[in-house]
């Protein structure tokens, strides 16, 4: 193949990359992609992957979003610092990350409930030894407490998800409203402390059946 | 949650101040396109300034069509090497997404970009010093490397902050075909500052073999060991009985 041929190539690829964005009325786009389409073609044209839809940056990106479209308004005197932003959009990473591991551990059959609690039946019905009972009883523990740290670690991300679109809500009143009142200011602080307070239920674990959340540290 | 991206100038104030802040935007996938839009179009500029620079050293037609190849040999380096460094990533365990890679690339390319503007009044003034063609060329190639620098810096902290593990490795990975291919791409849109010797300035040259072929022609020359007994004239591509 020649020079020719090949530019030929390029540019079939580019009109025809080009008319997918026409036709979803991005003009803009459509005369970027004609001419470089190898580089923008990922970004204009290929869906979120959908490990995307569902990552643990979702979190942190909403987050960063929400902070950086505060930062032009008069909200930005209250909000955390750059390295700070960093730090809490760590922890979000994290304990999104956290869900998606506990999620995919318990679809996996080792990791069934109702199987675990049929098996210690089984071996309690049979009179088995101590020592697999006990295993047994221990296996189902385990699985129990972490649908219980998948429960506690979403409950609280959907908090934080649901604070952040207030702050992106209230982001934008002030912006056109004027300075920040006092609700707003609480709400920044409540996100923050929020968002630090993953690392809590990170290191705390499920909380222990009819206490409220925290309560287990004290 | 709707999201409303940043502008292109907050964008490219980040770009130039920001670096942790833009490798956060990249890790977190986003407003990518947004991000690429931007670094795009810093590359291109900047290579295009750079470029012209290069074709100064001539002048006339030679500032046009050098301002025009350079940023081509970043951009179609860039468009050929963005998969393979999604594909040393996933080679190597880690997280392999080739619109966050491809992201990664033209931030570091762009940072390269504004680098070898940065540079240009240097490269400039060269000529003005007394640098004859040689010297020009060495200057040259000294303020590329040093981009480079900053660009695998940027790659290198990239890289890092999406997955620590086997970072350096993705990243020397990437240097190595990103310097093969854009040593050829340059090679092939040759030339740049064009031989005081040259009759004309052409667009590209014929194709006279590839970059590693002349690198070896260099280093026997160096060595005083000649092909041949003169630099040939160079013929306007595409030449007769090109290879």
């Amino acid at each position: 193949m020649n020079l020719a041929s090949l530019a030929l190539l390029y540019a079939l690829v580019g009109l025809g990359c080009a008319c997918v964005a026409l036709a979803r009325r991005r003009f803009a786009d459509a005369l970027l992609l004609a001419a470089l389409w190898p580089l923008v073609g990922p970004f204009l044209l290929l869906a979120q992957a959908p490990a995307d839809l569902v990552a643990p940056d979702q979190h942190e990106a909403a987050f960063l979003a929400a902070l950086r479209r505060a930062s032009g308004t008069p909200l930005a005197s209250l909000l955390p610092d750059a390295a700070t932003v960093r730090a809490l959009a760590d922890r979000l990473r994290v304990a999104a990350a956290k869900v998606t591991e506990i999620d995919a551990l318990l679809a996996r059959p080792d990791f069934d409930e109702a199987a675990a609690a049929a098996r210690h039946a089984a071996l309690a019905a049979r009179d088995a030894s101590e020592t697999a009972l006990s295993a047994a009883a221990m296996r189902l523990q385990n699985i129990r407490r972490l649908r219980a740290l998948q429960r506690r670690f979403t409950r609280e991300l959907e908090e934080v998800g649901e604070l952040l679109g207030q702050l992106t809500m209230q982001a934008e009143v002030v912006r056109l409203a004027g300075a920040p009142d006092a609700s707003t200011a609480e709400l920044v602080r409540e996100l923050v402390c929020r968002v630090e307070g993953l690392d809590a239920v990170l290191d705390d674990g499920p909380d222990p059946p009819g206490m409220a959340p925290g309560a287990a540290r004290a | 949650m709707t999201q409303q991206p940043a502008t292109a100038t907050a964008t490219f104030d980040r770009l130039l101040r920001d670096l942790p802040a833009t490798l956060a935007r990249i890790r977190a996938g986003d407003d990518l396109a947004g991000l690429a839009r931007v670094a795009l179009a810093v590359l291109a500029l900047s290579a295009a300034v750079f470029g012209a620079v290069l074709g100064a050293h001539r002048g006339g037609l030679q500032i046009l069509y050098a301002a025009v190849k350079l940023p081509l040999v970043f951009l179609f380096t860039a468009a050929l090497c963005a998969p393979a460094l999604t594909a040393l990533n996933a080679a190597l365990g880690r997280r392999a997404d080739l619109r966050r890679d491809l992201a990664l690339l033209l931030v570091a390319l762009a940072r390269v970009g504004l680098v070898l503007a940065a540079l240009v009044p240097l490269v400039r003034l060269a000529p003005a010093a007394g640098a004859s063609y040689h010297m020009a060329v060495l200057l040259v190639v000294l303020a590329c490397a040093l981009a480079g620098l900053v660009g695998v810096f940027t790659l290198w902290r990239g890289l890092r902050l999406a997955a620590p593990d086997a970072a350096g490795l993705a990243a020397a990975g990437l240097l190595l075909v990103f310097s093969l291919v854009g040593a050829q791409m340059a090679w092939t849109l040759r030339p740049w500052l064009l031989r005081p010797r040259a009759p004309e300035p052409v667009f590209v040259r014929g194709l006279e073999g590839n970059f590693l072929d002349a690198l070896g022609t260099t280093a026997d020359s160096a060595r005083g060991h000649y092909v041949r007994p003169e630099a040939p004239v160079p013929a306007p591509w595409p030449a007769e009985g090109r290879r």
